[in-house]
């Protein structure tokens, strides 16, 4: 579900053209991110979730936001990667869904 | 010109960066994610023709932070982009120094004319701020409030002040807003909004403008 009041918020900050600008940058440091988060380090991991927690908001990805930053927190909390595995790969299943519905939504919208 | 651009939030500094493209071609932007950084960055860099930064970042709290680059950089205009909207931090941030004060709600038409606005020398803040003010709060900048933007210049200009005539005259000797202070007996900060106040009645984006309207009208 996206946060549509969220993107129109951002939208009327950067225009649309931007925000797509903004999308394509976002689908490809979230590409690389992705594969790193499988091998990464703690803070390194932490990073990548805390990144994509304040990132992902402005395209209303609210849920896959909050489970980032669940992760964020339980990395800041000293929770071991290893029992992480399960909620990384439940956000980057959201993170795909997400991804099909805001790109179709900006191929729509104008 | 070189811009400082400071946010903690990658994408929206990636989207600052789009917008201002749009300013200027000839724009050098170095990017800082933290008060730490910037102190790093300032500590060597010190041609910078504007700070543009976020008020809550990592490395320092705002209220030490926002001095410490007003002391390091006195002569270079800082404005703050945030999601914070609290009449006094904007009020304390103004005292600190800071020449304006942008939410991050805005537009990206209403961003650029508050960074047009404060390096041509004057002060941005949010009109929605100034209406709700007390008497004494920002009396200059609710003096410009008042008027009908459809009114002809030459009405608007009747509610210049003396002072603002004085100011005007010496923007045209090609004085900085330093200079005017330190001619008029006043601080820095009081010119900053005569300036705005002059601008926004005069209609005009810059000094040079206000110059030429300003001796159209026989002001100076």
């Amino acid at each position: 579900m996206i946060d549509f009041a969220s993107v129109k918020q951002y939208e009327k900050i950067f225009g649309r053209p931007k925000m797509r600008e903004l999308w394509h940058e976002f689908l490809e440091t979230s590409t690389q991110r992705w594969q790193e988060s499988a091998t990464s380090e703690r803070e390194t991991l932490r990073l990548i979730f805390h990144c994509f927690k304040s990132s992902s908001l402005v395209f209303g990805l609210t849920t896959l936001s909050e489970l980032c930053a669940d992760l964020e927190n339980a990395i800041l909390a000293g929770v071991p990667t290893a029992d992480l595995r399960l909620q990384i790969i439940e956000a980057h299943a959201v993170y795909d869904r997400m991804v099909v519905e805001f790109s179709h939504y900006l191929e729509t919208e104008d | 010109m070189k811009i400082l651009l400071a946010d903690d939030h990658e994408l929206f500094l990636k989207g600052l960066e789009l917008i201002l493209g749009d300013l200027k071609e000839d724009i050098n932007l170095v990017f800082a994610k933290s008060y730490t950084e910037i102190f790093e960055i300032i500590r060597t860099q010190k041609d910078f023709n504007l700070i543009l930064t976020d008020l809550a970042m990592p490395g320092a709290p705002w209220y030490e932070a926002i001095p410490k680059i007003h002391e390091t950089l006195p002569d270079v205009p800082i404005i703050i982009l945030s999601a914070v909207f609290d009449k006094e931090i904007v009020q304390k941030s103004v005292e600190m120094g800071v020449a304006g004060y942008i939410p991050k709600t805005s537009s990206n038409a209403v961003i650029i004319s508050a960074i047009n606005l404060v390096l041509s020398g004057g002060v941005y803040i949010p009109p929605e701020l100034l209406q709700n003010t007390k008497k004494d709060e920002f009396d200059i900048l609710k003096q410009i409030e008042k008027v009908d933007e459809n009114n002809k210049v030459e009405d608007k200009v009747k509610i210049l002040t003396g002072r603002q005539i004085e100011v005007l005259k010496l923007i045209a000797k090609g004085e900085s807003n330093k200079q005017i202070a330190y001619d008029l007996g006043l601080t820095e900060g009081t010119v900053k909004l005569h300036v705005t106040a002059i601008l926004k009645l005069l209609n005009v984006y810059n000094r040079t403008g206000a110059v030429i309207e300003a001796t159209r009208l026989g002001l100076v």
